[in-house]
């Protein structure tokens, strides 16, 4: 199976320097340091790079978007928040090669024209920004990173920052103001970051992955990266392969590898020799497939597409016959609705009631109606919002309502339960407390009975 | 530029307008709460939600620029646009504590209004009240501002406008989806001077006034449009005043003046009417006289001790007063007396007039129309302190003085004192004045005038702008506008009858004085100046009680 | 039942005939039937239809509007947050409310003054109708005298509306939602029942 990215990943000594420039390391840095910058992203777009965060947009063409004026600032932004639940593949792949991605972000910010670039880093990586941070000491020492690097007349810095330890942190617009030490409310678009975006300028921000994917190409040829992979999907994607199988981990597969084969053979089958019963193949925020129609796909960005759900970031979640889906449900609900920044309206309330929702549907209170409440709040959240998140909220609950519904349906009481009596006198309730119990009666008989005409 | 269509009217507006922006000049209302037009468009309602033709999904109106040939649909006319609406308005009330009966906004609330419209609201509630989030509620912010934090729909108006307008930013949201919770860090006072303001932007009930905290509800209050008197900037405000009291003052939107701002001391501004006792009526030591008598004495004492002796009448009106009652005050000691100082400078007025106190609206002259005395011919050179020399040496013996206290602030010790030393040195004085005021005691004669928000006028404020306030309230007493009294001084001098209405003395004004030429009550910018959001933005429900 | 045939009268004719002199008389009788019968059984039978005012008194309907009534919770603070419905909607303009800050979180709101001046009152029930909470109902009271017009002696304030004797007199009347009991307001006097848990 090709092996692009973890091709070095099983010797530790990778980390250092003098180890990783044994194994060519920053040889595609070298080979795009002698281009002019617009080559270089001419290049990257005939590899047919998409970025690997979760959208799957043309590397290339999205670099090709910035259009700085003379002396203005330019910055490029790796985005290592990965903060998908079901996504662990950057945390791996900077734990054990991290001159990869440097080199990655170097090429990145050369082809845009960045002297400045930041590797914003989820706030709960501390050991992985240790481990970047000294592979980036070293670079810095062997003069590769830094003023003239490599002695090509090009100056760049590198600085990495922790996080604030929240989703939305990972969300284009919401990781920029979170660098510029706001809260990370992710901002309106347009203007896009292209235009307007950290600081105020042209910013990029790429994914670790993508970044990873960018040196190989530089150094080994776009041809050879596009030969791999099937039609629109070029190279090899990481899978962080999660939940009930034996052998849960990082794969690096060849895009077009069958999804089933992955799950059998890589990841060693599902767990107890039990059955597949649902597979969520991108992180949470894609919807779920099931069992039946995980079996002909393959990893791909069409494949998927064509299925009705993406490959996003490759975070593969597995779920076995012994799964409660109302509960597993709940859980990824809950943690929409604990990291909904609460910016804006739909998500921030609809988050938290589509949570609210379910937690009374498990508790054994729903109310007959309560799917249908959940479909119709999540499609007044889903292209509602700001940002992503809400959209990403809403799938999940949708896909997992409409493909496992029994489920879902046995959770509800047999029996209608009475309605509220403010629902059906059109009069709010004034305490909670309803129906005259019979000392109420009884005190309403002696209040409002005949008077006592005692004057 | 571009030409953008919303709900099948056509206008041409500038490029980079939004097109909430191109709706409400065209009068088409969409929903909104975090959109302000002094304010950076920040788009996290989600309220203005419309169907733009072209787009895949609802877009919203504030943050979207307009191109030229867009068609636009909004809420009233699409039925995607209005249903988008309807579930943000739903969303906006799963965790809204509905405590209408004990809000202050109840009567003003954007939440409300949009609510009850029959395009986008009046859905059936799916949420048990139990079940709803609990924040805090009447939290103290300062002397100024009250929070409810259950209330609050988080459009961040009041955060960024303590970030961009004041810049004292002291305001921020913690915590994280629908436990968002406005707050001030460690809930500290807010020491913005301008904070007041933060219970205008705020379209809810989440920040209210603690002034005006439980006063009336303001269905209840009658407006007037005015001019705040406290300084030399003329911040478009509307009185609300309900039995003849005032109640609040609130801003109007004037982007050339205050754009839709005003300090806390001029929203204050109106406690100093009632902080001294009012003078009720006409005066002579302490006998109260009735107006006819006390008018005609006025004028027979002060021709006394001028024109009789040959000594010039020293006339002193202080700029807070309206330009008609400067006309007239002008007319009168000119018809009257030949040989007259005329002077309106108590302190530095000339040289404050345009002196910013802060970088927002506050300046140092705390007069309302210097300006306005400066056109009217009162050419500033003498001030209090000429007419005080000339006193001193004798020169003149009677003293006419049209006085207002500052409604901002106090009169300086040293003002107070010269005043006094001054109606002791002048035998024959006569000052119109608003309040009973230690320092005027010494005149011989004191006729009591309306103050500002009793009485209709214009002030020229520091850029050269005449504005007009409005009547608010009715005086009490024998008290009376200060140009019905000088217009009777004037019969007194001429025997003839004047009209004293403030738009005909305007007029005149506007034939005779070159820098008003043209200008009629009705061609005033500030006229057109309304409170944001605009009144009578609701096409439904009852016109109010304003008449009682 | 079927009509009688309309039967023309000449009047002049009618007039002249003697025998309706008798007639007549038995109409009057027939008449006063009613009159006589009770006549006879108050006289006779002492069976009285009217009573003596206003030693005695007949009840009223428990939807009467009588003079109105503030309830308290069961803490005893007046159940009225003073958001001046009643005052808006009264079309006599017969109710002034001053509102005061409460330091109780969960009230916030409290009528500092709340006074219906019943000379100007039209007991129209409207100011009960209005309000939410049901902090003001109506009383059966209706023998409001008193012997001058000022406003002083008919405007009732917060003591009045609350304390009165009267209250416990003629009962709770008019108020909305009839058809459940009160919640969570009380009448003065009421004995008030312990809070559950």
């Amino acid at each position: 199976m090709a092996q692009i990215l973890t091709r070095n990943v099983s010797d530790p000594a990778q980390r250092e320097l003098s180890t990783a420039l044994r194994s060519s390391a920053y040889l595609g840095l070298r080979q795009a340091l002698t281009l002019p910058p617009h080559e270089v992203v001419a290049e990257i777009e005939a590899s047919g790079l998409r970025g690997r965060g979760g959208a799957g947009f043309p590397t290339g063409r999205k670099w090709s978007f910035i259009h700085a004026q003379a002396g203005q600032p330019v910055y490029l932004l790796c985005n290592a928040d990965e903060s998908e639940p079901g996504t662990f593949k950057d945390h791996y792949l900077i734990e054990r090669d991290p001159h990869l991605v440097l080199e990655g972000v170097a090429i990145a910010a050369y082809a845009i024209g960045a002297h400045r670039a930041y590797i914003y880093m989820r706030g709960e990586y501390t050991g992985v920004a240790e481990t970047l941070g000294r592979a980036l000491a070293e670079a810095i020492e062997a003069r590769i990173i830094g003023p003239n690097c490599m002695n090509s007349g090009y100056d760049l810095s590198i600085a990495i920052q922790l996080g604030a330890g929240a989703y939305i942190c990972g969300e284009e617009t919401g990781l920029i103001q979170s660098l510029e030490g706001r809260r990370a409310y992710p901002r309106v678009r347009p203007p896009f970051p292209a235009v307007h975006g950290f600081l105020q300028e042209p910013t990029v921000v790429n994914n670790v992955e993508t970044l990873a994917c960018v040196a190989r190409i530089m150094a080994e040829g776009a041809q050879a990266f596009s030969d791999l992979g099937t039609g629109r999907s070029t190279g090899t994607k990481l899978i962080s392969v999660s939940g009930a199988v034996e052998r849960p981990g990082v794969y690096e597969v060849e895009m077009g590898y069958p999804l089933m084969e992955l799950l059998e053979h890589e990841a060693g089958g599902i767990r107890h020799g039990r059955k597949l019963k649902g597979v969520i193949p991108g992180g949470t925020s894609v919807p779920i497939l099931t069992a039946d129609e995980a079996a002909p796909l393959t990893i791909d960005y069409e494949s998927m597409q064509g299925a009705g759900t993406m490959l996003g970031s490759g975070g593969m979640i597995v779920f076995d016959e012994e799964t409660s889906m109302p509960h597993a449900l709940l859980r990824i609900a809950e943690f929409y609705a604990h990291e909904s920044c609460g910016e804006c309206t739909p998500c921030r309330e609809g988050t938290g009631w589509m949570a609210w929702v379910l937690r009374r549907l498990l508790a054994g209170e729903g109310r007959p109606g309560d799917l249908d409440l959940l479909l119709r709040v999540g499609g007044n959240i889903e292209g509602r919002t700001i940002c992503g998140l809400g959209d990403a909220a809403v799938q999940p609950v949708r896909s997992f309502i409409h493909k496992f519904r029994a489920e879902f349906e046995a959770l509800l009481p047999a029996a209608a339960p009475r309605e509220p009596d403010w629902q059906r006198h059109g009069h709010g309730p004034r305490t909670g407390r309803f129906g005259p119990p019979a000392e109420e009666a009884a005190r309403s008989q002696a209040v409002d009975g005949p008077p006592t005409a005692a004057l | 530029m571009p030409i953008v269509t919303i709900d099948g009217r056509q206008v041409e507006v500038e490029q980079g307008t939004s097109v909430i922006q191109a709706a409400d000049r065209l009068g088409v209302e969409i929903p909104r709460f975090c959109y302000h037009p002094d304010l950076r468009p920040e788009g996290n309602c989600r309220m203005c939600l419309v169907d733009v033709e072209g787009f895949p999904k609802p877009v919203v109106a504030c943050a979207t620029p307009v191109v030229d040939g867009m068609v636009v649909r909004t809420p009233h006319e699409s039925p995607v646009a209005s249903k988008a609406v309807n579930g943000v308005l739903e969303f906006l009330l799963v965790n809204h504590p509905l405590d209408c009966p004990i809000c202050d906004q109840a009567g003003e609330c954007s939440l409300q209004d949009f609510y009850m419209h029959p395009d986008y609201g009046q859905h059936q509630s799916h949420v048990d009240p139990v079940e709803k989030v609990h924040k805090r509620k009447r939290v103290s912010l300062g002397p100024r501002i009250v929070l409810d934090q259950e209330r609050c729909v988080m459009c961040s108006r009041c955060v960024r406008f303590s970030e961009e307008v004041s810049g004292y930013a002291e305001l921020q949201f913690v915590h994280r989806g629908n436990h968002v919770e406005l707050t001030a860090f460690e809930d500290r006072a807010l020491e913005d001077p301008y904070a007041g303001n933060l219970a205008d932007v705020c379209p809810v009930g989440a920040l209210t006034s603690r002034d005006f905290r439980f006063k009336r509800r303001v269905w209840h209050l009658s407006h007037a449009d005015s001019v705040c008197a406290g300084c030399s900037t003329g911040c478009n405000v509307r009185i609300d005043h309900f039995g003849g009291r005032i109640e609040r003052v609130v801003p109007r939107r004037n982007p050339g003046v205050n754009r839709s701002w005003i300090c806390d001391e001029g929203r204050l501004s109106f406690r100093a009417l009632v902080a001294v006792p009012r003078l009720m009526y006409p005066r002579q030591g302490a006998t109260e006289l009735d107006w006819s008598e006390a008018v005609a004495l006025s004028h027979d004492s002060l021709r006394a001790a001028s024109a009789a002796q040959g000594r010039p009448l020293a006339a002193l009106a202080s700029a807070s007063a309206t330009n008609e009652s400067l006309w007239l005050f002008r007319q009168y000691v000119l018809a009257a007396f030949p040989l007259h100082r005329l002077a309106f400078r108590l302190e530095r007025e000339i040289a404050e007039v345009s002196q910013r106190q802060d970088n927002l609206l506050r300046r140092l002259d705390k007069h309302p129309n210097t300006m306005g005395a400066l056109h009217l011919g009162f050419d500033g050179g003498e001030g209090l302190d000429g007419l005080l020399a000339l006193a001193e040496s004798g020169a003149i013996e009677g003293l006419l003085m049209l006085y207002y206290p500052p409604l901002v602030g106090e009169e300086s010790k040293e003002t107070r004192e010269r005043i006094t030393r001054l109606l002791h040195l002048v035998p024959a004085s006569v000052v119109l004045t608003t309040h009973e005021l230690p320092y005027l005691t010494a005149a011989k004669l004191l006729l009591p005038v309306a103050t500002w928000s009793e009485e209709e006028g214009t002030y020229t404020n520091y850029q050269g702008l005449t504005q007009h306030a409005d009547k608010a309230v009715p005086s009490r007493g024998a008290v009376r506008p200060a140009v019905e009294v000088l217009g009777d001084l004037w019969h007194c001098a001429t025997a003839a009858r004047r009209q004293t209405r403030p738009e005909e003395i305007f007029r005149e004004i506007a034939d005779s004085v070159p820098v008003f030429r043209d200008l009629t009550y009705a061609s005033l910018e500030s006229r057109s100046a309304t409170a944001y959001p605009p009144e009578g933005r609701m096409h439904y429900g009852q016109e109010g009680f304003a008449g009682r | 039942m079927a009509r009688k045939a309309s039967r023309v009268v000449d009047v002049r004719q009618a007039a002249e005939s003697g025998r309706d002199i008798l007639s007549s008389t038995a109409g009057t009788l027939a008449g006063m039937e009613v009159t006589l019968r009770n006549m006879v059984r108050a006289t006779v039978g002492r069976q009285h239809v009217t009573i003596q005012y206003p030693e005695q008194r007949k009840p009223y309907s428990r939807r009467f509007r009588g003079v109105h009534i503030l309830t308290h919770r069961a803490d005893g603070s007046l159940k009225c947050t003073a958001c001046y419905l009643c005052e808006t909607v009264c079309p006599a303009q017969c109710i002034t409310i001053e509102a005061k800050e409460v330091q109780d979180p969960r009230v916030e709101k409290a009528p500092s003054r709340y006074e219906i001046d019943l000379s100007r009152c039209i007991f129209c029930g409207f100011c009960v109708e209005a309000c939410p909470e049901e902090a003001l109902i109506m009383s059966r009271e209706y023998d409001l005298t008193a012997l001058s017009r000022g406003p002083e002696t008919l405007a009732y304030g917060i003591d009045q509306l609350t304390q009165r004797p009267e209250i416990a007199a003629y009962g709770a009347g008019f108020r909305p939602h009839m058809q459940y009991p009160l919640v969570e307001s009380y009448l003065p006097g009421e004995p008030i029942p312990p809070r559950e848990g």
